[in-house]
């Protein structure tokens, strides 16, 4: 058994990772509940760039760096994106006294 | 070494040749955590005791053991049998959670400290960056830990710390940022060895005497990590004169034990790297530790490198005491801050002028070729 | 199995088991919990990929920045000391029925892969912070300025939205 140097493994790893993330996102009735669901799907992907890069014959002649260069770009976007999301979801709770995304089908608060 | 490697070479030291190895960094890892870190953060709670009473004109505690030399002993069976009390709307599972990743992230960092040439946990070659990456673990088993326990102190002095820990990491990472910028790695090992008294073409001297940046941003590398493990001047997490004891307030026997150890344990950590990264680790002036030659002979074989690494531990460690010595002076000197001059510091003082060191450092790397302070004024003397 | 294997399946067991509990544990500070969970386990998987770089950039920025963020803001906002979901089971039939079928594809899409497209027997891992710091300044120094810009204008922005303005009144009990 060699599952360090699976490819398929890290494939099905992510791959459940980013179901249920998508589960996650879809079906929480809370802002921060999608927004977890969000950062679950961002880590699927992040670990299919690194895992194709060292696995892959094609992929593995590429520079030694790029995956972990794209798995980084992900990272520093969903940290940038926490920062936005939760801000707007403080913002929004100060003004409804609730995070049901449900209940911010206003445009205008 | 990376990670990888340090995982499969692990292994085939157990199933090959190489036993010894494996039997080393078990003992390594076990002398450095359980022999190491737990009975100094314990020796580090007497001190501190006995410093304080000194500063204030008391004795301080004395009546067990000789000068009072057991009393953390005493202390630590005293945390053991004490009642595990948990408050009755606590969230169980999450208040057990807390305290172990707390403990987790001070002892883990310990890995990758090298304390001598070949006496460290985790040779890794993202060695600083993995223990600032192990030790960012502290503030998020305090937030869960204030919360869990059902106390407003808690809470206020959780949020308080953890707020406290995450601005404060931003100076922390500069001036750790700009050692990694003169010394061209994170590997903690390299960095030290690139700081030896100079000689020939080799060692610049402690990174804090490299150039005045470096300087300034030991200052702030220092005050930052006092933030992080909540020392005084910056204890507002557990403030006892407004929160009762902050976000430890209901935690009790052992798990009120690991809080106040591993806040020691941090002391200690942060002390150690700091060591490894401006006052250059076991390296001394005038001397190269390397150079020791005495022709003794052990188990058949040279005596000189074990010589020359208990030095390296000695030297290593009495500048680690030095600094813990500083830390506790601070704390009983020192009034405490109000939560807007702590921002206030760590966001308008700290950032913007470690941010002009770290630039400041990389112009004077191109303007002396990577030269220090000593080298320029050639103190060294051996350059030819 | 040596000891990485060992590690690896470890660590795929744990971030898949935490991500469940992510997706349907009815309590959002557990969950925000278990999500800490997992992106550790994603760290060590990193770890086993020969990426040490970011698994430690992984551990620094979401355990250390994005989670305590999370917890922040679910302690901020709702009953500090009631962190339920308000969750029914009508709702989640219809996301776990698009999450199966969306499993199911990618799990063949994975299938057909494994056998089809040419893997390597040997990796060697490489260290690769040297190299990322200096792709950082070479060919990726585009990218980077560029993230870096949106990570300024992100975090100003999330300032200007959080500030409290005082002018309005909060809606009492939303709509």
């Amino acid at each position: 058994m060699n599952i360090a140097n699976n490819l398929s493994f890290y494939l099905i790893v992510s791959a459940v990772l980013f179901v249920l993330g998508v589960i996650a996102a879809l079906s929480r009735r809370n802002t921060i509940g999608i927004f977890m669901g969000v950062e679950l799907i961002l880590n699927a992907a992040a670990l299919n760039f690194v895992a194709v890069r060292l696995l892959n014959q094609k992929a593995a002649q590429s520079p030694v760096q790029d995956g972990s260069l794209f798995a980084l770009f992900i990272i520093v976007l969903a940290a940038i994106e926490a920062a936005v999301a939760l801000a707007i979801v403080l913002r929004v709770f100060a003004m409804k006294r609730s995070i049901d995304p449900d209940k911010m089908a206003r445009l205008k608060g | 070494m990376s990670l990888a490697e340090l995982l499969s070479d692990a292994f085939t030291n157990v199933s090959g040749y190489q036993m010894p190895f494996i039997v080393f960094s078990i003992l390594a890892a076990v002398v450095v955590i359980l022999l190491f870190a737990m009975p100094v953060g314990g020796i580090c709670t007497y001190l501190e005791r006995k410093i304080s009473a000194d500063f204030q004109e008391r004795i301080g505690p004395n009546r067990v053991g000789p000068i009072g030399l057991l009393q953390f002993f005493a202390d630590g069976i005293k945390m053991f049998l004490k009642e595990d009390i948990a408050n009755k709307n606590a969230d169980l599972i999450i208040y057990n959670i807390a305290p172990a990743l707390v403990m987790a992230g001070s002892l883990g960092a310990f890995a990758a400290v090298p304390f001598a040439k070949y006496v460290i946990g985790a040779n890794l070659d993202i060695g600083v960056f993995y223990v600032m990456a192990v030790g960012s673990l502290v503030s998020l088993g305090i937030l869960l830990g204030a919360w869990s326990s059902d106390n407003k102190w808690s809470l206020m002095g959780g949020v308080r710390a953890a707020a406290q820990i995450v601005s404060y990491e931003i100076p922390l990472g500069i001036a750790v940022l700009s050692v990694v910028l003169v010394s061209g790695s994170m590997n903690l090992v390299d960095i030290v060895d690139m700081q030896a008294w100079p000689s020939g073409e080799a060692g610049h001297f402690w990174f804090i005497f490299h150039n005045p940046f470096l300087t300034i941003n030991f200052f702030i590398y220092f005050i930052a990590s006092l933030a992080e493990c909540n020392r005084t001047p910056f204890d507002l997490a557990e403030a006892e004169s407004e929160l009762v004891s902050g976000f430890n307030t209901e935690f009790s026997g052992m798990r009120f034990g690991l809080y106040a150890l591993a806040e020691f344990i941090d002391v200690i950590m942060f002390c150690c790297v700091a060591v490894a990264l401006f006052f250059g680790g076991w390296n001394i002036p005038f001397i190269n530790l390397t150079d020791i030659q005495t022709g003794w002979r052990i188990f058949g074989g040279s005596a000189d490198i074990l010589i020359q690494t208990l030095f390296m531990i000695g030297v290593f460690l009495s500048k680690v005491a030095v600094l813990i010595f500083i830390v506790m002076w601070i704390r009983w000197t020192l009034p405490r801050l109000r939560v807007d001059q702590l921002m206030a510091l760590c966001w308008k003082y700290l950032i913007p002028i470690g941010l002009f060191n770290l630039v400041g450092a990389a112009i004077w790397m191109l303007l002396f070729h990577g030269r220090g302070l000593i080298e320029i004024i050639g103190i060294a003397g051996g350059h030819h | 199995m040596s000891l990485i294997d060992i590690f690896a399946l470890l660590s795929g067991i744990a971030a898949v088991l935490t991500a469940s509990l992510v997706a349907f544990h009815p309590n959002i500070l557990y969950a925000a919990v278990a999500l800490t969970f997992s992106l550790m386990s994603v760290a060590g998987l990193y770890a086993v990929l020969g990426a040490d770089f970011v698994a430690a950039a992984q551990l620094i920025i979401y355990v250390g920045g994005i989670i305590v963020v999370i917890l922040f803001a679910i302690m901020m906002s709702e009953n500090i000391y009631r962190t339920r979901f308000l969750d029914n089971a009508r709702k989640i039939l219809l996301p776990l029925g698009i999450g199966s079928v969306l499993f199911v594809l990618l799990v063949k899409l994975i299938a057909k892969a494994a056998v089809s497209i040419p893997v390597v027997k040997d990796p060697i891992r490489v260290p690769v912070s040297g190299p990322i710091g200096e792709a950082f300044i070479h060919q990726y120094a585009l990218p980077f300025e560029y993230v870096s810009l949106v990570l300024l204008i992100g975090l100003i922005g999330a300032v200007v939205i959080a500030r409290p303005n005082y002018h309005e009144k909060p809606e009492r009990g939303g709509e």
